[in-house]
């Protein structure tokens, strides 16, 4: 298994290869969209094409539990997104819904096939604090925190502490920016706010096509969870070739410049021709090439492509490049001082707390 | 079948009730283990053919230091690590409740129920209970006199077929329950205590030969029972309001929920077409003569 995404990649490009599929092509397979997170996506693009006949009943019957579960979460999602959208209406506040709640009611990429880990919404400035209290009165409760998780959100963070619903027992997090104030990304939440476009057949809004796309390239680059990450770079594939237009490229790339997101836009271009051989623009390719005379951004893009592709991501190689990253992250997330306190509360405290009680299980 | 060449194998694939399973463990003890409680599962023909798996499970040691200090174990599923590593002596529990734990998060294609199922004179009965009720407990004495053993753990229900699928594993065992059922089944293969496990102490009854042969044979479910484990009152077998019933089971689901319009189909249908009672038993000599006269009136019916 030379690439661990390559049976994904395979129906990518042409989704009739399973009809040549042997078993162990199909074990292969399910092992790799298990490990992202992808077994939905392969269950919808065979079925789509109309290959679903080609599929051994025994892998028909794998897939259907996956997919079974996922229209479950999208039922339940969907349903607490309906009672804030209620909310929004009544108290007449813009609410812009962001990555997999606004992929799933704009229908973008891959969005019958993601699955979802909370809601996440953003709320301009004025509304924030009045829209939060709404909530709070309306099922949504603060999970507890402590004083320095509680410090770390109001001070630091870009959106509220995680709220739960006390009915649905979901995870919400409002936001009131889209960076983080402390942060050395920083984009213009306005500039996104003056774009936002409202989803059809509801009130609420979503970010343009541009932003939604560079928003989601953006959040897997500059964050740690490496892991997982090559659905989000299939989503953006996905999302791309939504916008059969020439100009998509260009837009995203005057829009990239507007927003200060032109690292981002040069990593998300890597990683596309990496795995899709996509053939961006020519204005595109040219950029790239001045681009990508930067030592340090050639490095960071090598991680990323290396990371996305490990054949074991449990091999010392693969950990060491991972964390990396993760070191990278924090060094763009917060500046040295916070990051010091922060390392040694986060994460020397808890790895101690495991060391010392290494038999306490998660699985409950 | 020489069970000699198949457990001490490091790679094992085997079918378990509805599912093909791969194992590849790199522990010694774990492979005495299935060798000793598993010598007659059915294996899957790896000669001529590949067979499709719908799990493949490592069981490995980390590396580094807890190769020596406090030697582990840990589970993992397509280089997924669901849980934390265990003692290196845990490798058995580990590895039924990672089983176990994979298919009751993924396998919603089916209705899934916490309880054991057993089947006699081809009436199959659902015995759904709460952690602590003494269903395991009944599950192996039963399943060692006259009954066959489906399921201790996974009632699992095909929404299409309405029957009962067997899926038939050691028989887990806790606590006080141990020492009992070592007595009452002095016959029945039983492996090892493990102690101070996040269940206390467990050990594992051995599914019986017949369970494992059958387990390609399905069951229509007829009959439901609540059993409950109580020492102070002499066994009483009650009918139980269908509507009871029907919250008591969906409680009892793993995936109810999850299964939506399917899942509400497919209990309501157990729920009509069972008979349904509450089992308050303390000994396992009456709770097993209330049974079978249960089950001989429903088949003479």
């Amino acid at each position: 298994m030379k690439n661990p995404v390559n049976k994904i990649l395979e129906i990518v490009e042409d989704s009739a290869c399973v009809t040549r599929f042997s078993s162990s092509d199909w074990n292969l397979l399910i092992s790799q969209a298990r490990l992202y997170d992808l077994i939905p996506f392969v269950y919808h693009e065979i079925s789509d094409m109309g290959h679903i006949q080609c599929v051994p009943v025994e892998i028909l019957q794998l897939m259907d539990g996956y997919v079974t579960r996922l229209e479950y979460l999208k039922t339940l999602y969907l349903w607490d997104l309906k009672q804030i959208e209620k909310l929004a209406v009544e108290f007449n506040v813009q609410v812009i819904v962001l990555k997999g709640m606004a992929y799933l009611i704009g229908e973008l990429g891959i969005y019958k096939s993601r699955n979802f880990a909370d809601i996440d919404l953003l709320v301009k400035g004025d509304d924030f604090k009045f829209f939060e209290k709404k909530l709070t009165s309306h099922g949504w409760h603060f999970k507890e925190l402590n004083d320095y998780d509680d410090h770390y959100y109001r001070e630091w963070s870009h959106a509220s502490p995680p709220m739960t619903n006390i009915l649905t027992g979901l995870e919400l997090d409002l936001h009131h920016h889209i960076s983080s104030p402390i942060s050395d990304i920083k984009v213009d939440t306005q500039c996104l706010l003056d774009k936002a476009l409202e989803v059809k057949g509801s009130t609420l809004f979503r970010l343009s096509d541009e932003d939604v796309i560079l928003h989601c390239a953006n959040h897997f680059i500059y964050f740690d969870d490496v892991h997982g990450k090559f659905k989000d770079i299939l989503h953006i594939h996905y999302m791309i070739k939504q916008n059969p237009e020439e100009d998509i490229w260009l837009r995203l790339y005057q829009r990239a410049q507007v927003l200060g997101l032109e690292s981002t836009l040069f990593y998300m271009v890597g990683l596309l021709e990496h795995f899709f051989k996509v053939e961006p623009a020519v204005q595109i390719r040219e950029w790239q090439s001045n681009f990508s005379k930067n030592p340090k951004k050639l490095v960071l893009l090598y991680l990323l492509k290396y990371c996305l592709s490990a054949e074991r991501v449990d091999s010392v190689k693969y950990k060491l490049m991972t964390s990396l990253l993760v070191v990278r992250y924090q060094w763009t997330r917060y500046p040295l001082n916070i990051l010091m306190t922060h390392l040694v509360k986060k994460h020397l405290i808890h790895r101690f707390i495991r060391w010392r009680a290494p038999d306490k299980k998660q699985d409950e | 079948m020489n069970t000699q060449d198949t457990f001490k194998h490091k790679d094992l694939s085997f079918r378990t009730g509805p599912f093909n399973v791969r194992l590849n463990s790199k522990d010694q003890l774990l492979n005495q283990l299935l060798d000793q409680l598993y010598p007659h599962i059915p294996l899957l023909n790896t000669k001529n053919d590949t067979p499709l798996y719908h799990y493949q499970i490592n069981i490995e040691h980390p590396n580094g230091l807890r190769r020596y200090l406090r030697p582990q174990v840990e589970l993992i599923i397509d280089q997924i690590k669901p849980f934390e590593p265990y003692p290196k002596n845990h490798s058995l529990p580990l590895f039924e409740w990672g089983l176990n734990w994979v298919i009751a998060m993924t396998a919603h294609q089916y209705l899934m129920l916490h309880s054991a199922v057993l089947e006699r004179n081809d009436i199959g009965c659902i015995f759904p209970a709460m952690p602590g009720s003494g269903k395991s407990t009944l599950c192996a004495a039963l399943a060692y006199n006259g009954w066959r053993l489906l399921s201790d753990e996974f009632g699992i229900f095909d929404h299409s077929s309405k029957h009962l699928l067997p899926m038939p594993r050691a028989i887990g065992l806790k606590n006080e329950s141990i020492p009992i059922i070592r007595e009452y089944l002095p016959d029945a293969v039983m492996g090892p205590s493990f102690f101070k496990t996040r269940k206390g102490t467990v050990a594992h009854v051995a599914p019986p030969e017949l369970s494992l042969n059958n387990q390609h044979i399905p069951v229509q479910p007829k009959l439901i029972v609540f059993p409950l484990f109580s020492p102070q009152q002499k066994c009483r077998l009650k009918t139980v309001s269908k509507s009871v019933a029907f919250t008591k089971l969906s409680n009892n689901s793993f995936n109810y929920k999850v299964s939506m319009q399917k899942g509400f189909h497919s209990l309501s249908h157990l729920i009509a077409e069972c008979d349904t009672y509450t089992l308050e038993y303390h000994s396992f000599e009456t709770a097993i003569d209330t049974l079978k006269d249960l089950f001989d009136e429903k088949s003479s019916q």
